[in-house]
């Protein structure tokens, strides 16, 4: 079996984005869950409205199906996006008037891509990733049980973990094994991903029980598949979060 | 008896991406992986730099949110009827017009509940769409193992806000120490749970997992002197008065053995985890567990951690421990590997006691002029156990509740303070 992880690119450059919220209240967006994990709600671009919009916090800038962006006409620069695996020369532009639910940009910087592939795995168009860039400046919950994005104070009685950001994502420390982790927060992710690095002690104390092949915007890595123990975000051990109803 | 747990860790699944063909990007460098967050709800809060998750969990207080999936029902100004069937659940039979409907709701999600002194009864109010409807609310059949709600002041408007008055609970008290209180978990009733503050996470009798069909994860946890495996499970709701969780991680295990302890069957130890939502007090005396505005009690103490366990800093013959306060604990317990040299103890005698692992040894001791933060607690007997040291533990022993002889003891969660009186 393929799967695909969605969006996980930083664009090579140092961004600025110039987004304007509109919701200074507590608002909420719907959504759609597509396979358990892929968050979906509706949106517009301009006067484009209805685009199904995959919110992807791991989607650093946010990214345009170059077909909407044919669509509005959009003057685009070449550019690079880094992957994990290597990099993708894409497009850039500027965007306009970026509006979901009561939260608005005036002005968003976005790589343009061939989103096609996210279309092919989740079953539903997807007009644009929209990540932190646009998100991050309010504080905003995922309801993954009510499928409702609220825009405002974040409840306090939830478990939480201070983040380090950069522009346009978050990174969170996970322990596994007392070991540190530093790990990109994804929205847009179906699992948690670990790159093998030149330590491998901690891996090999875990079980390696098979191989998977994981697609992205650059084409096909092969990935192993383990269990791992000991696995903690903060004082809560993360295999018994309570996972989202699928 | 002592049954605290620290869980360490299910398996988590985790693909590894092998790093040999990537390039590197400065955005990249430093990052090893990637997290999904397919918890039950996921909150970003740029403000405090926080990423926050977890399980709704709360206190019954004004304006907790409803989930949409227990609404209750469109029922304009009309009288309803009803009776307590648990500690918050209410089977409410409302009728509108000729149809009469029934429907069963967690007290929690009503937005404000309002006690009448005279009627014996309470309203609820909910709000819904900007439309404000209530129903009226008859308390009946209290029995020991309901709820009971403090009698309004009479010298207090005609109507109060639940949310700042207490909700007691009457327990059962064994061994002076050990509480026992009812609740519920899913739709399962009238089960009995031990309060367990030095618990974490809580714990689920096997009996009641499997009778749920709740699936099971393996799972390792520390105990003092060595780690056992466990099972995981996910609760899908459970009810402790006003205390109210979904989705809540929970260990299952064989409790059988507590019924012997405590000479009643037990269904589940409820811990911090679940319990940190609202500040409660333990009232050894009258034997009521009470939820909600805490009493101010002769003597208090900050809280040196709250997270996952509460610790109290405690001092004596010029050492700073940090002890766990732990309901379900006769005795003050040290760790030897915490406490090092005790031969300024008086040393009483030696012997083997036997928790819910099995047998450990234990050294008595007698402990002189013991500080709670600033407070005194007198000399106390303690035991002194050959831990394993674990690097994950931030406490250096256990502060049981028979030993200092609490008549009450109160958690503030909001304030951070551990209160009591003798």
């Amino acid at each position: 079996m393929k799967w695909v992880y969605l969006a996980i690119a930083l664009l090579a450059c140092h961004l600025s984005p110039q987004v304007a919220l509109a919701a200074h209240n507590r608002s909420e967006v719907p959504f759609k869950l597509y396979r358990g994990y892929a968050i979906v709600v509706r949106g517009s671009i301009g006067n484009t409205h209805n685009l199904n919009l995959l919110i992807d916090t791991g989607a650093v800038p946010s990214v345009l199906d170059s077909r909407i962006a044919r669509k509005l006409h959009l003057q685009t620069t070449r550019g690079t996006l880094s992957v994990f695996t290597q990099q993708v020369e894409v497009e850039r532009a500027t965007i306009a008037n970026v509006q979901i639910g009561l939260l608005h940009a005036n002005v968003l910087s976005i790589a343009v891509h061939d989103l096609s592939n996210a279309e092919q795995v989740l079953g539903i168009r997807v007009d644009g990733m929209i990540g932190l860039d646009f998100l991050g400046q309010t504080a905003f919950t995922i309801d993954y049980g009510s499928k409702k994005i609220t825009v405002g104070p974040v409840d306090p009685s939830l478990t939480a973990v201070p983040y380090q950001s950069g522009p346009g994502y978050i990174v969170v420390e996970m322990q596994i094994r007392h070991r540190i982790i530093p790990l990109l927060v994804d929205t847009g992710a179906s699992e948690l991903v670990l790159f093998q690095t030149a330590e491998k002690d901690w891996l090999d104390a875990n079980t390696i029980v098979g191989r998977r092949t994981w697609s992205n915007m650059s084409g096909d890595v092969e990935l192993q598949k383990v269990h791992l123990s000991d696995v903690f975000l903060g004082p809560t051990h993360w295999g018994s979060r309570g996972r989202a109803h699928t | 008896m002592s049954f605290w747990a620290r869980l360490t860790g299910a398996r988590e699944d985790a693909l590894i991406l092998e790093r040999a063909n990537a390039v590197p990007s400065a955005a990249f460098r430093g990052l090893l992986g990637i997290i999904s967050l397919k918890a039950r709800r996921v909150g970003f809060d740029p403000d405090r730099k926080v990423l926050a998750w977890g399980i709704p969990t709360h206190c019954w207080r004004r304006n907790t949110p409803r989930p949409t999936h227990e609404r209750v029902p469109d029922v304009k100004l009309r009288e309803s009827s009803a009776s307590m069937a648990s500690h918050s659940t209410l089977n409410v039979a409302s009728s509108t017009g000729n149809n009469p409907r029934s429907h069963h709701s967690p007290l929690p999600f009503y937005d404000d509940v309002r006690l009448s002194p005279t009627s014996k009864g309470a309203l609820l109010f909910s709000e819904e769409q900007g439309r404000f409807t209530r129903e009226r609310l008859a308390l009946a059949d209290v029995g020991w193992s309901q709820p009971t709600i403090a009698a309004p002041d009479p010298e207090a408007p005609s109507a109060q806000s639940l949310a700042h008055l207490p909700v007691k609970l009457p327990i059962h008290l064994h061994w002076d120490y050990l509480v026992v209180v009812e609740g519920s978990i899913g739709n399962m009733q009238k089960l009995n749970f031990l309060v367990d503050t030095g618990a974490y996470p809580s714990i689920v009798d096997q009996k009641i997992a499997r009778h749920l069909g709740l699936a099971e994860q393996p799972a390792t946890v520390n105990l003092t002197t060595k780690t056992v495996q466990s099972r995981l499970v996910v609760l899908p709701s459970i009810t402790l008065g006003p205390v109210h969780a979904e989705s809540l991680p929970v260990l299952a295990e064989d409790l059988s053995f507590l019924k012997t302890a405590v000479g009643q069957k037990v269904d589940g130890v409820v811990g911090l985890d679940f319990l940190r939502k609202c500040n409660f007090t333990i009232n050894y005396r009258t034997k009521e567990m009470i939820f909600g505005a805490i009493d101010t009690l002769t003597f208090s103490a900050s809280f040196d951690t709250a997270l996952p366990l509460v610790t109290i800093r405690t001092r004596f013959q010029n050492r700073q421990l940090r002890l766990v306060v732990d309901s379900a604990g006769a005795d003050l317990t040290l760790f030897q590997s915490r406490v090092h040299d005790t031969s300024a103890f008086q040393a009483l005698d030696a012997g083997v006691a036997t928790d819910a692992r099995g047998p450990f040894h234990r050294r008595k001791v007698r402990v002189p002029e013991v500080y709670l933060g600033t407070e005194t607690i007198g000399e106390q007997i303690a035991f002194v156990v050959d831990d394993r040291r674990d690097h994950g533990v931030n406490f250096d022993g256990v502060l049981g509740v028979r030993g200092p002889q609490f008549r009450k003891i109160a958690f503030d969660f909001e304030h951070g303070r551990f209160s009591w009186e003798r």
